[in-house]
């Protein structure tokens, strides 16, 4: 009972972050966890009340199984050769000493930004039947549809990413630890095995658990490459735009929620603590210890073979948008780029207003959530932190059919509209800016804050004179990623957009889905200019002051 | 005497950690109040609990005869000065400074005029328009208390400000601390961990272990009678000697210390002690003295051997072996070493019988 009266009274003596919570409550209420419920609630439905009818359907149609053990396969596979691709250039860009350091962080850092599915387009116009490498080059057919292709893909496309979480992990052990391992007789091999690899296990299993969940949730290079192999979410994207079938979609996103889940709860509530553990010790000046001539040079033979894999994918993306037919006729035509602007050009402009919206939408709920968690000790923060946090996990298709499902009926009827668009840029970036917020919030010390309030100002104010303008770079680094997010994003939306609020990404996957390379390397082209463009002029306006992609 | 802060049974966990354990104690008002302890004896929490920044489990705290429990720490009027300074980094020293006077409606030509007069006090006016990182750590300490006088506190909370001065300047500024807390007749609570800071400037010291008040009184009160074993260790160096109760008188006790040996010490009135009992004598290492030859006073006179000598610049440490005690005497000014065998002598008045039950 007192801990009831405890906790009414920590509320009214703070309206402010009582306020704050309210409204993120319900925000993420209505807009995340609402529309997942819907979407347990139309797959348990019958024709008469409750039922598990559609789950035994399920299970009765062998291709759908199938889908749902190809996902699983598929998200292993991967994570296996992403996390290993990840780590190598995770290690040789923190701990070797090696050349071209920065091109290999900018080759990762472009790969960050692009669209989800560039590798997967590019894969297609260099390798596929027609492929400029395969057919162009070699003159041997090559057979790229499948599970190995977009095994490849896969692996090249999620790497980044693992490369993300280590780097941070690896430039937190402190180089003394390896001096010290070599003071007291450890050759190099031993340093890695003994010292380096253990620290930084943490950082691996938690960059390959985000792998795991984001390959489970992709859907961009499964529906340009997969063939035959098909996964969850092209299974569930058939349901509904080929047999409308809304509830059998719902019924596969239900049932991938489920692994994605336990690899969110692994990731954020096991592995996340450990790492904490090592991430802790305050970086040294120390240099990096050079390392063997063998071992240096290997890892730039691999850095550099992948990363020009990875500039051979956008040049083939630049390539496509001025060639006059791909794979047959390679001469120069601007037709491409002519062609797209009638469907295009729009779609750009709503990007642009989405992205700006979502982005500043998901900056100012990120900072205030962030703060309102970690500054506030009130009750209930470690609800608003999880469900704050869940929406990265959550595959972007399956709340795209949430939506659907959702917002279709009253008592909130928002289908059809830019809205509803917006929202769910919203919502799926909102753990973009709170990480961001997080950041921020974690570099001001808790004292200032404190001074503020023994001074005078309640929460309000000490939001408004001190919070706020000490966390401009977390609020414009939040802004900027979630920007970029959702200029490119496809999954969700795809679901959401109509023919007057299109998108270019969608419209991308369309045109290549129909063959048109050309058109979709042009729009695809112009989309990577634009984010590629935000993120240099962020860096020329800012400088050093917000920042992004810190790798 | 008024009280400007009382503490009525406070208590503070954290999870199963009792913080703060049922502390009562009323400070008075413009004291120079010292809250001392190891780290972790919950002087910290102590303190940030009276600025607001917990909430108590149980027990009051009371400003100026006003219960401010369960006051919100923006309405609490207490200025507090943070150990890392907590300077607002986006601000000029001058915007620092009067930031709590936005929220007291005081108007503008009045703030400026009551920044600059603090400001002339703590002499900064010199760095008013720099911003805190351009400042050294002295520096940027004076603009912290400069913004908690401001306000005019009730009550001024210093959170070991002082610990991340080099050692010259916190000499220095603790002496000021002390005078501008005089001259300006406030109440401050001063938490440290440094015994010696804490008798330079308390008027009354509050010496805090495992979150409960171990003891409270005047700087001398706490140095030459401390109450409690823990006490009497944690300040400075003593000697603690076992002694057995011989034979007690109005004013003074014949002790038995080791096998032979019997002392004379004077108690204080409040100790009631019986034949036989076991007690602990505290006595400073300034108050032993040692001597080549026999000293003129009668009584509690040992004979000794030298065993061990450090130079400290002022005084000289003995480490002296007499019969089954080692006593450690501090003496001043001795050039030539005192070596061998030697007289050890102590006046009973500053033999100290901890009240402890031993």
């Amino acid at each position: 009972m007192s801990v009831v009266i405890k906790t009414v009274r920590a509320y009214l003596k703070d309206p402010t972050t009582t306020g704050l919570y309210l409204i993120l409550f319900l925000f993420m209420l209505v807009f995340f966890l609402w529309p997942l419920l819907a979407m347990v609630l139309a797959s348990a439905e019958g024709p008469s009340g409750p039922s598990l009818s559609y789950y035994t359907d399920f299970l009765a149609r062998k291709l759908l199984v199938n889908s749902f053990w190809n996902s699983l396969m598929m998200a292993t596979i991967s994570t296996a050769s992403a996390t290993a691709v990840g780590f190598l250039f995770a290690y040789a860009t923190t701990r070797v000493d090696m050349p071209g350091k920065r091109f290999f962080r900018g080759v990762v850092i472009l790969q960050l930004i692009s669209l989800p599915f560039t590798v997967g387009l590019s894969f297609v116009m260099l390798f596929g039947r027609r492929g400029l490498i395969t057919y162009g080059l070699l003159g041997r057919p090559f057979e790229i549809y499948g599970w190995h292709g977009l095994w490849v893909v896969q692996t090249l496309t999620f790497f980044p990413l693992a490369y993300l979480v280590m780097v941070g992990v690896l430039k937190s052990i402190d180089p003394a630890l390896e001096y010290a391992a070599r003071n007291l007789g450890a050759g190099s091999a031993h340093v890695f095995r003994d010292v380096v690899l253990p620290l930084s296990i943490p950082g691996v299993a938690s960059a390959a658990l985000l792998v795991a969940m984001n390959v489970l949730g992709d859907f961009g290079n499964p529906a340009l490459i997969a063939g035959d192999f098909s996964v969850i979410a092209t299974e569930a994207y058939m349901q509904i735009v080929g047999w409308g079938d809304f509830r059998m979609a719902a019924v596969l996103c239900n049932i991938l929620f489920l692994p994605v889940f336990v690899l969110f709860f692994a990731q954020k509530y096991w592995v996340s603590r450990k790492l904490y553990v090592t991430v802790t010790g305050a970086p040294t000046q120390l240099e990096i210890k050079k390392s063997g001539k063998l071992v240096k040079w290997t890892l730039f033979g691999f850095c550099s073979a992948i990363s020009l894999v990875i500039v051979l994918i956008y040049a083939s993306i630049g390539l496509g948008a001025f060639a006059k037919t791909w794979g047959v006729d390679y001469s120069f035509t601007p037709q491409h780029l002519q062609d797209v602007t009638f469907q295009g050009i729009p779609a750009v402009r709503n990007a642009l207003i989405f992205s700006l919206c979502s982005g500043f939408a998901c900056a100012i709920l990120g900072v205030l959530d962030a703060y309102i968690v970690f500054r506030k000790r009130m009750p209930g923060r470690q609800i608003l932190d999880f469900i704050s946090t869940l929406p990265a996990a959550v595959p972007g298709f399956l709340l795209g059919i949430g939506y659907i499902l959702s917002f279709n009926t009253p008592p909130l009827v928002l289908t059809a509209t830019a809205y509803i668009i917006i929202l769910n840029n919203i919502v799926r970036d909102l753990p973009t800016g709170y990480q961001a917020g997080i950041a921020g919030i974690q570099q001001v010390d808790v004292s200032i804050e404190e001074a503020s309030t023994n001074l005078g100002a309640g929460t309000f104010q000490t939001l408004r004179n001190i919070v706020v303008p000490l966390l401009k770079s977390a609020f414009g680094a939040g802004f900027i990623y979630a920007f970029i997010k959702c200029m490119t994003t496809v999954s969700a939306v795809i679901f959401l957009i109509t023919p007057e609020w299109n998108l270019p990404s969608p419209i991308i996957l369309g045109l290549a889905g129909h063959g048109y390379w050309g058109q979709a390397a042009a729009l695809s082209a112009i989309l990577l200019t634009i984010v590629v463009g935000t993120l240099v002029i962020c860096r020329l306006v800012a400088g050093r002051r917000i920042q992004l992609f810190e790798v | 005497m008024d009280q400007a802060v009382y503490l009525n049974e406070a208590t503070k966990r954290f999870g199963s950690v009792i913080a703060v354990d049922h502390a009562s104690f009323a400070v008075e008002d413009q004291s120079f109040t010292v809250l001392l302890g190891p780290s972790g004896c919950g002087k910290t929490t102590l303190l940030r609990s009276i600025a607001g920044f917990y909430d108590l489990d149980e027990g009051q705290i009371l400003i100026k005869g006003k219960d401010v429990t369960n006051v919100p720490p923006h309405k609490r009027n207490t200025g507090m000065v943070f150990q890392n300074y907590a300077l607002f980094p986006h601000m000029k020293v001058f915007d620092n400074i009067a930031y709590g006077l936005k929220f007291r409606q005081s108007p503008k030509a009045e703030a400026e005029q009551r920044v600059r007069k603090v400001a002339g006090m703590l002499g900064i006016e010199h760095l008013l328009t720099r911003f805190p990182a351009q400042l050294s750590g002295g520096e940027q300490q004076r603009v912290a208390v400069a913004r908690a006088l401001v306000i005019e506190p009730e009550v001024l909370l210093l959170d070991e400000p002082l610990s991340n001065l080099d050692a010259k300047v916190r000499v220095r500024v603790r002496a000021e601390l002390k005078k501008i807390q005089r001259d300006l007749g406030i109440t401050a609570i001063h938490v440290t961990h440094d015994q010696e800071e804490a008798l330079a400037v308390g008027d009354k010291i509050v010496v805090m272990n495992k979150g409960k008040v171990t003891q409270i009184g005047t700087p001398t009160e706490i140095y030459f009678k401390p109450k409690t074993r823990f006490v009497a260790d944690f300040i400075g160096t003593i000697n603690l000697l076992k002694a057995t109760v011989a034979k007690t008188t109005a004013k003074e006790v014949l002790l038995s210390v080791g096998p032979d040996k019997i002392l004379l010490a004077c108690v204080s009135p409040e100790v009631v002690l019986r034949d036989g009992q076991e007690v602990i004598l505290s006595i400073r290492p300034e108050n032993v003295e040692l001597g080549g030859e026999k000293p003129a006073r009668e009584g509690n006179l040992l004979r000794g051997e030298v065993k061990d000598t450090i130079f400290m610049g002022a005084v000289t440490r003995y480490f002296v072996q007499a019969g089954g005690i080692e006593l450690i005497a501090d003496v001043q000014g001795s050039d030539v070493p005192l070596k061998g065998s030697v007289y050890v002598s102590m006046d009973s008045s500053k033999l100290h019988i901890l009240p402890e039950a031993s």
